[in-house]
């Protein structure tokens, strides 16, 4: 890997950051209090950082082979369904 | 003036003669409402009235359910396994949140924070990465050949995968450095949350194979 693949790195650790700080935010509050809060965050937080790096990476930022470090998650227009379905299957898990 | 009571006195005195003979005669003894000797669950659990009571608290605690002083009574029920809680009634919460997270919606403080300071700040964070990367090759650490031949020398010992092995180290080594606590106070989300989701990344670059991002070029038209 050389410091090109690094920076794309960085930006995609960015992108996945951001929509964990925003699902954390929004999940949290709808625990009701008998689920442990810091068990599900740890679980939340490995289960965004060990998504795939292509998913944070949009259609058109594929088509252009750019990626704008810019543009925030929801700007991007991801694939939502299968972030969803990867989400869901690694909080299940285990 | 009878013994007995109610509109039929006489009938009823009559009956209890004939229930006392009949004791009497057949060795029964006289049946007494039973008491039990302590105050417990069954007490502090019923929906009857404080007179009904038959223990030792004659009444006081009759009911009280979750004011009954007892310790450990009425007992809590048992957290579900997070991961059972998220199949089940939690599974709903979750989609709304990542549906959520990858919206529009009105995003919190970290959320803008980060591209922006990403917008100026990859290169200086890519560049710590490399250098770090580099400084483990160097020491012989982070080939993925060599992490690979020594996973399968060790055989079931190691379960990590090698790609997450080296991200591990150098994420580790970047924290040392200090380079994800500028970004953390740039960006007000705490410095493990971009720990966690560089070693991801990294590692899922490394195991992807090096040539998956090359083909991408930066934006150079910083928009934040």
């Amino acid at each position: 890997m050389n410091q090109k693949d690094f920076d794309i790195v960085s930006i995609i650790a960015s992108r996945k950051a951001e929509f964990y700080v925003k699902t954390r935010e929004k999940l949290l509050a709808s625990l009701p209090s008998f689920i442990d809060k810091k068990v599900t965050r740890l679980r939340l937080r490995r289960a965004i950082s060990e998504l795939d790096n292509t998913l944070f990476i949009s259609e058109q930022e594929k088509a252009s082979n750019t990626i704008d470090p810019a543009l925030s998650v929801s700007q991007l227009k991801l694939n939502n369904q299968e972030i969803l379905d990867r989400v869901v299957k690694a909080m299940t898990e285990g | 003036m009878s013994r007995g009571s109610g509109i039929y006195p006489e009938k009823s005195i009559r009956r209890s003669r004939g229930l006392e003979r009949f004791r009497v005669e057949y060795g029964v003894e006289k049946r007494t409402r039973r008491r039990y000797t302590t105050c417990d669950a069954r007490c502090w659990s019923a929906r009857s009235r404080p007179s009904a009571c038959r223990c030792s608290c004659g009444g006081a605690n009759h009911g009280r359910g979750y004011f009954a002083p007892y310790r450990g009574y009425p007992r809590r029920p048992k957290p579900p396994f997070i991961g059972d809680y998220f199949k089940s009634i939690g599974k709903s919460a979750l989609t709304s949140a990542v549906i959520y997270g990858l919206s529009a919606a009105i995003p919190p403080f970290g959320a803008v924070a980060i591209p922006a300071y990403m917008a100026y700040n990859y290169s200086k964070l890519g560049y710590g990465l490399y250098k770090v990367y580099s400084e483990i090759s160097a020491e012989g650490k982070a080939s993925a050949n060599s992490m690979k031949q020594a996973s399968e020398s060790l055989g079931d010992f190691v379960t990590q995968d090698p790609a997450d092995t080296i991200a591990w180290a150098i994420v580790t080594k970047a924290r040392r450095s200090g380079l994800f606590e500028e970004m953390a106070k740039n960006t007000r989300v705490d410095e493990v949350v971009f720990v966690e989701t560089m070693r991801g990344s990294t590692s899922s670059a490394l195991s992807a194979g090096a040539g998956e991002l090359a083909k991408f070029a930066i934006s150079k038209a910083v928009s934040a």
